[in-house]
């Protein structure tokens, strides 16, 4: 199971809930799964790795276009419908909950059982690397209470 | 360690980004303007309280207005980009913090989210949060149950 390799693509929403304007505080490609860094900075968002530990980077949505660092970028959050990328060259069910890969700047993975935030939930099978609809229904944060 | 007192916080401008969601209430109790609100953990029918994690259970929101025992009250649900109150006099949160009803006595207040409790999240903060101050808050309510494992 190897890692995918971002392109900035289209996220094509099919619906837009709220859409909040950030900062870009590293660059940002369109398509981009984002979120607030470790050690959050208001109103700033950097492409997730990560997510899967209640204490990592935070999702919160999808970029609707690239932006450079300190550029201005909007962000699809909840209750939107938009494509993200599959950040394995696995499979995603429809109804898997996803989360921010660890591996893969930008995309996503299945939830894993351990904490986690997660985003949204697949609308569709993503098999391989390939893009597919979410809709963007966090971030939640899932303790095991471990 | 203490908790904000609820009539002494709630006293600033929401000043909502966005509203995503709004929804007619009655007010089970009095509200504030500003505080989340929740439906009891007994139940009934359009009826909110502020929220304390103890005896309300599932978050609907923030508060649009204060509002006696008996009366309306509109609320801004899931969704909404509005301000939020710290429950907590001296500890701090920052963006990304996701944050649960608080269960002091600071009902309608928010803390930073626990792992170790069943809670009800109320949504992810956009900016730093001081003590006992106000934050932008993107409202994702939401309840996690405990496994214990």
């Amino acid at each position: 199971m190897g890692n995918t390799t971002f392109a900035a693509f289209d996220p094509k929403p099919l619906r837009l809930g709220t859409v909040i304007n950030f900062t870009a505080t590293s660059a940002i490609l369109q398509g981009h799964l984002v979120g607030f860094a470790a050690t959050g900075i208001a109103w700033e968002v950097v492409p997730v790795t990560g997510g899967t530990a209640g204490t990592g980077i935070k999702p919160i949505g999808v970029a609707l276009y690239s932006a450079a660092a300190g550029a201005k970028v909007a962000v699809a959050c909840l209750g939107s419908v938009v494509k993200v990328l599959n950040g394995t060259d696995g499979t995603i069910d429809a109804g898997d909950h996803l989360v921010g890969s660890t591996a893969a700047v930008g995309m996503v993975i299945a939830a894993p059982g351990t904490d986690s935030v997660e985003i949204g939930i697949a609308l569709q099978d993503f098999v391989g690397s390939v893009s597919g609809y979410m809709l963007i229904t966090g971030p939640t944060f899932i303790p095991t209470g471990a | 360690m203490a908790a904000v007192v609820p009539a002494t916080v709630f006293v600033y401008e929401l000043d909502p980004l966005y509203i995503a969601d709004l929804t007619d209430f009655i007010a089970g109790e009095a509200i504030l303007a500003g505080q989340v609100v929740a439906i009891a953990g007994t139940g009934v029918a359009w009826t909110v309280h502020p929220a304390n994690g103890v005896t309300t259970a599932a978050v609907v929101g923030v508060a649009l207005h204060s509002a006696a025992t008996g009366a309306h009250v509109a609320v801004a649900g899931p969704g909404t980009v509005i301000k939020v109150q710290n429950g907590d006099d001296t500890a701090t949160m920052e963006a990304g913090d996701i944050v649960q009803a608080d269960v002091t006595s600071a009902f309608g207040c928010v803390t930073a989210e626990t792992d170790t409790t069943e809670h009800y999240q109320v949504g992810i903060l956009l900016s730093a949060m001081t003590a006992s101050g106000q934050a932008y808050c993107l409202l994702t309510p939401h309840h996690y149950i405990n496994d214990g494992a």
